[in-house]
């Protein structure tokens, strides 16, 4: 029932919040609040529970719901699902909290919120392949009234596209999965029947193309150099928390797309074109990083920084996959660094997406430029700016090193090329934050910002709490990585 | 319990910035060397006691620390210098940001005591990086000029080019052996060893300044005097000469690693020394001469004795440091650190005195602790081929020429006056001055066994013509660097070349040229290309889906009432017609929730119509035919 509970507590808020017509905002966020918070709890107990050196999917709940079709309302969680999801309702539980400009609407804001926190985690917790696919399109409807209601630039056109392409990648999806769910002998969507199964095995062309099916649609999502574009402008014009969640927790779901479903229920034909992969997820690594060091608006850089970020993932991904290459070790190691990633890149790119907010709160502009000499004037931000940015450059010590250590070491032991030169991609992002902290806070204070309010404290609780797990995750990472790091040995293992 | 070595400093530094912020000068001064004295407490304990510890990441992955001969010298030598340091630092820097500064310096030493203890790569690498990062901070502590932290930006960025290398040895040494512990390097054999011996030198070469990455330890110079003393002494450029000598044994076992660590070094101490000579900046005259120094201890690792390279090493640490620090208070007086505006010597005659004797020890002069390191030195390089000993005694002569130089023009005879130089500022000077000093015990006899004892490995025996040569150099050195000085005081402008010469021959211009204008450029059209190509695909493909959407609703026109589109258009004018009609009434009668749902319905469905219903519709319909299509041809799978 954990689970259960987990997804409808969010919703039920959703629905209270459509009736609650007389509440004033303040009221509005606490209650918005509390309930993000709801599932965090839930999921934490759900991983008191959960036993590593368990089954592969564990609090496993399953109803009949269209039987006819194999299609049921089946939850359940494997490590790296249950990290992810965590790590998500952790990042609504900030972005509820953190403070932001609902245009009057708070209700409405908050509702949309909390629906999408719903599908969200419906999508890291559904087994069964068809309610993955509804959760993953709902997404889509949340995000887009997020950014096109409370957005601010041109946010009906940002959201569109964002709607449209992602919409696009959908599409692809949903061939494949109806492609792969009538290859299974019988036809079931329930996603441990496929694994198990292997449908495709042995069926050279058509599993390939099934395969391009899924990688274009989760390749969308993550997004992977060239399918990226809808990404920065989506990011710029949302408001912060909604692009907290876009990065942390709505990219993730590319990627683990890509583990749960091809990675899982394709091994053979995935291992045939892991390389292909490889290599384009190092081209986004690079091109995310370079391109990222040539913006000039901050949020604009920040978004860059994900392509970059997600590339180091997928990298991670598509080498454990590489079945025939490379010593399990090594692989394993690769796809234990691919979902630390994602819990890594959700709470620093949330953290640094939520730091974008204050500067527009504050300044109405994310043109770098225009700011400068913070630091004396607002230290509380430039400590917590430069803690999020050097997560995010890979500094030891904190989350992102353990994962991309993970990942370039395990890449290494069966692409060492690919590995080496991803490498390249910490060097830049080194200096493309380096730059960024030094254009925002070092330097003379223009006189315009003499009057720049500090972080605020509720700004400052949440990202002292994200942050703080950030470090913890850099220091101590074994109760994550006991977490995942089974799970990964039985999708290396081949089960 | 050794981590407790890493976590004292570490810990004392968050609660030295939480609770010295603000407060006298003293305070913090007492706080931070009280924890640095901690420090070596724990580490002298460790020693004792045999202490290690480890840590466990996942089932592949432990971190470990240990100490042993080599890094139980550098982990007793790194608090110590610290604590002088650290009680300089809060009494010299300015009270604003003071107590971030000690905070960041502690915390410098806790990510090197990390870095020394580990007995693994990625521990290793862990301190290594934190190390890199504390510097940029270190050096852009000043933030309200902004050329200082674009200096910070390039040491860091060159530091971490360098540690790409360490990252590449970690990945190597995991893919052949299955861990990241020293113990298990021993396995490594044939492309996989040369791969992790470069890797290796990259980054110890980066760490420690040596060419072609001299030039950064110059832009550190933009730091706080206090974080160059301890930058330059005990730690960062040191990382690098530690990890040469730690991992030597390993190293060793690729036949280039000696011809290339000796090159590498005498060409770096030449280069240094040349570049000293032409300074004219105390503090960067002090930096080009920690280049040439970490140099020489580069060449004895490469002739066979780390031992010699760690023994230099203390030597040098506790000059060098105090050399910076009265350079600080120099210039502090003077108003810059240009020597041709010092000569203090009437003005400070305690640290003129202090002064003299750290700078014959850099020299090299007999008696002097230091002159004793760098003749063993001279021998280790003698051992490999006699004419390496030649040069590296030659370079030695030119290590005294700057010397001399440094020490005239910065306290040499000038005119008198008073300086205000606080107690602990001087009083820290002399303790490193007693130091140095003491240090001349190393010429007594019996020296040499005990130093053999502490670092658990032998050392070279001097040659008499090698010692009598190289002091004849040391001597020449001294002339020639009298010499200049009066030539600099007739000329009063320099040359060209001399400035040339003086900023690293060109090398940073050439690496500004060669690769960050370069990547700048790149990105800049990257971005340009990815907006205006890339995205402007999409907005053409978007284009022409509106065009099909056009077309086919004029087609659609005519099948309105048969096809799909038809219905589409029903439900919205249903939904219209809910939203204008009806749910204004409800909301009127009915003030409660299903009139809001359907409201909110109404609006969503009303957003179809803005032109995205044309997108959405024709997506759709593709989807279904291609869905149908699937379903039709479903036995094909």
């Amino acid at each position: 029932m954990i689970l259960t509970a987990t997804l409808a507590l969010p919703l039920l808020g959703a629905l209270v919040l459509i009736f609650a017509g007389s509440w004033r905002e303040n009221q509005i966020r606490l209650f918005a609040t509390t309930v993000a918070v709801l599932p965090l709890l839930l999921l934490i107990w759900a991983w008191l529970r959960f036993d590593p050196n368990g089954a592969m999917f564990q609090l496993v709940e399953e109803y009949e719901w269209v039987p006819s079709l194999g299609m049921g309302f089946r939850l359940g969680v494997d490590g790296i699902a249950l990290a992810v999801a965590t790590m998500s309702a952790l990042l609504f539980a900030g972005a509820a909290a953190y403070p932001v400009e609902t245009k009057g609407m708070a209700r409405q804001y908050y509702a949309w919120l909390l629906f999408l926190e719903t599908v969200s985690l419906g999508v890291f917790l559904s087994l069964d392949l068809l309610l993955f696919y509804v959760f993953f399109d709902l997404n889509l409807v949340g995000m887009y009234f997020l950014i096109a209601r409370w957005g601010h630039g041109r946010p009906e056109y940002s959201a569109l596209k964002f709607f449209l392409y992602t919409l696009l990648g959908s599409l692809a999806l949903l061939l494949a999965i109806i492609a792969l769910y009538l290859a299974a002998d019988p036809h079931t969507f329930d996603m441990r029947e496929l694994i198990a199964q292997q449908p495709l095995a042995g069926l050279a062309p058509a599993s390939g193309l099934v395969l391009l099916g899924f990688v274009v649609g989760f390749a969308i999502k993550t997004p992977l150099v060239p399918f990226h574009t809808w990404l920065p402008q989506a990011h710029v014009d949302a408001p912060a928390p909604a692009s907290a969640i876009l990065a942390g927790v709505l990219l993730k779901m590319g990627t683990y797309g890509l583990i749960r479903i091809p990675y899982s229920m394709m091994e053979e034909t995935f291992a045939q074109y892991a390389l292909w992969l490889a290599i384009l997820a190092v081209v986004s690594i690079l091109y995310g990083a370079l391109v990222a060091l040539g913006q000039g608006d901050m949020k604009r850089r920040i978004a860059y920084t994900s392509i970059n970020h997600m590339g180091y993932t997928v990298l991670g991904i598509a080498v454990a996959g590489a079945l025939l290459e490379g010593s399990e070790a090594a692989r394993s190691l690769a796809l234990t660094g691919a979902a630390i990633e994602m819990v890594a890149h959700g709470l620093i790119t949330g953290s640094l997406f939520l730091i974008a907010g204050s500067f527009w709160s504050r300044g109405q502009s994310y043109d770098m430029d225009i700011y400068g000499g913070l630091g004396s004037k607002a230290p509380k931000l430039t400590g917590m700016t430069a803690l999020a940015a050097f997560a995010s450059l890979g500094l030891p010590g904190l989350a992102g090193f353990v994962a991309e250590f993970h990942i370039f070491v395990g890449t290494f032991g069966v692409y060492p090329w690919l590995a080496g030169i991803g490498l390249l991609g910490i060097l830049i992002t080194a200096a493309l934050f380096l730059q960024m902290l030094q254009r925002l806070f070092f330097g003379k204070l223009p006189a315009q910002w003499s009057g720049f309010a500090d972080l605020h404290r509720s700004e400052l609780s949440v990202l002292l709490i994200l942050l703080l797990l950030v470090v913890v995750i850099g220091v101590a990472p074994g109760f994550l990585i006991d977490v995942v790091e089974q799970s990964a040995r039985w999708l290396v293992g081949g089960g | 319990m050794l981590w407790a070595t890493i976590w004292l400093p570490i810990l004392s530094a968050l609660a030295l910035y939480r609770f010295c912020q603000g407060r006298g000068a003293s305070a913090g001064s007492v706080a931070a060397g009280t924890a640095a004295i901690g420090t070596a407490l724990l580490v002298g304990a460790g020693m004792l006691q045999g202490w290690t510890g480890s840590f466990a990441w996942g089932a592949d992955i432990v971190l470990q620390i240990g100490l042993e001969g080599l890094s139980s010298a550098f982990a007793l030598t790194l608090p110590l210098v610290a604590a002088l340091v650290l009680v300089y630092a809060g009494v010299h820097e300015k009270p604003l940001g003071r107590a971030r500064l000690l905070a960041l310096m502690l915390g410098f030493v806790g990510a090197m005591e990390l870095l020394v203890l580990a007995q693994d790569l990625l521990t290793l690498l862990i301190g290594w990086e934190l190390v890199g990062a504390l510097s940029w901070a270190l050096i852009g502590h000043h933030g309200s000029d902004a050329r200082k932290s674009a200096h910070a930006r390039q040491a860091f960025l060159v530091t971490r080019f360098g540690d790409l290398g360490l990252y590449l040895a970690a990945a190597v040494a995991f893919s052949q052996t299955g861990s990241f512990s020293f113990e298990a390097l021993a396995q490594l054999e044939g492309q996989a060893l040369g791969l992790f011996v470069a890797g290796i030198v990259l980054a110890a070469a980066a760490k420690s300044a040596q060419l072609p990455f001299s030039p950064w330890l110059f832009s550190a110079m933009s730091g706080p005097t206090s974080a160059s003393a301890l930058l330059h002494s005990a730690t960062m450029v040191s990382a690098g000469v530690y990890l040469i000598a730690r991992l030597y044994g390993e190293l060793s076992a690729v036949s280039w690693f000696a011809p290339l660590t000796i090159g590498l070094g005498l060409a770096t101490a030449l280069a240094g020394s040349v570049v000293a000579i032409f300074q004219t900046d105390a503090k960067r005259l002090l930096a080009a001469s920690t280049s040439a120094h970490h140099g020489l201890m580069w060449v004895a690792v490469g002739a066979g004795y780390p031992a010699v390279a760690v023994a230099h090493f203390i030597a040098h640490a506790f000059l060098k440091a105090p050399l910076f620090m009265a350079a600080g208070v120099a210039g502090e007086y003077a108003g810059s650190y240009r020597l041709t505006a010092m000569k203090l010597g009437r003005v400070m005659p305690g640290l003129a005195v202090a002064g003299l004797l750290m700078t014959l020890a850099l020299a090299g002069l007999f008696p002097l602790g230091a002159a004793w390191t760098k003749e063993a030195v001279v021998t280790a390089a003698g051992h490999t081929a006699t004419y390496y000993a030649v040069i590296t005694a030659l370079i030695g002569g030119l290590s005294a020429a700057y010397c001399a130089r440094f020490q005239l023009m910065a306290f040499g005879r000038g005119p008198e006056g008073m300086a205000d130089v606080h107690k602990l500022e001087s009083g820290t000077i002399y303790s490193f001055t007693i130091v140095t000093v003491a240090l001349a015990a190393l010429w007594l006899p019996g020296s040499r066994q005990w130093l053999e004892a502490m670092l658990d490995s032998s050392l070279p025996a001097f040659k008499t013509w090698e010692v009598l040569f190289s002091m004849l150099c040391v001597v020449l050195g001294l002339v020639l660097g009298r010499w200049s000085v009066t030539v600099a005081e007739k000329r009063q402008q320099e040359g060209p070349a001399a400035s040339v010469a003086a900023n690293w021959f060109g090398l940073p211009s050439l690496g500004r040229d060669l690769v960050s204008r370069p990547c700048n450029w790149l990105a800049l059209s990257l971005a340009s290309l990815d907006d205006r190509v890339v995205d402007r695909g999409l907005e053409a493909s978007a284009r022409l889906g509106r065009r099909l959407a056009g077309w086919n609703s004029r087609v659609g026109e005519w099948l309105s009432d048969l096809g799909p589109e038809g219905s589409a258009r029903f439900c919205q004018n249903a939904a219209d017609y809910a939203g204008s009609r009806i749910e204004p009434r409800l909301f009127d009668e009915l003030p409660l929730g299903t009139a809001r749902v359907s409201g909110r319905l109404a609006t969503y469905v009303r957003g179809f119509q803005s032109g995205m219903v044309h997108h959405y519709y024709t997506i759709a319909v593709i989807g279904f035919v291609t869905i149908l299509s699937i379903f039709a041809t479903g036995e094909l799978f």
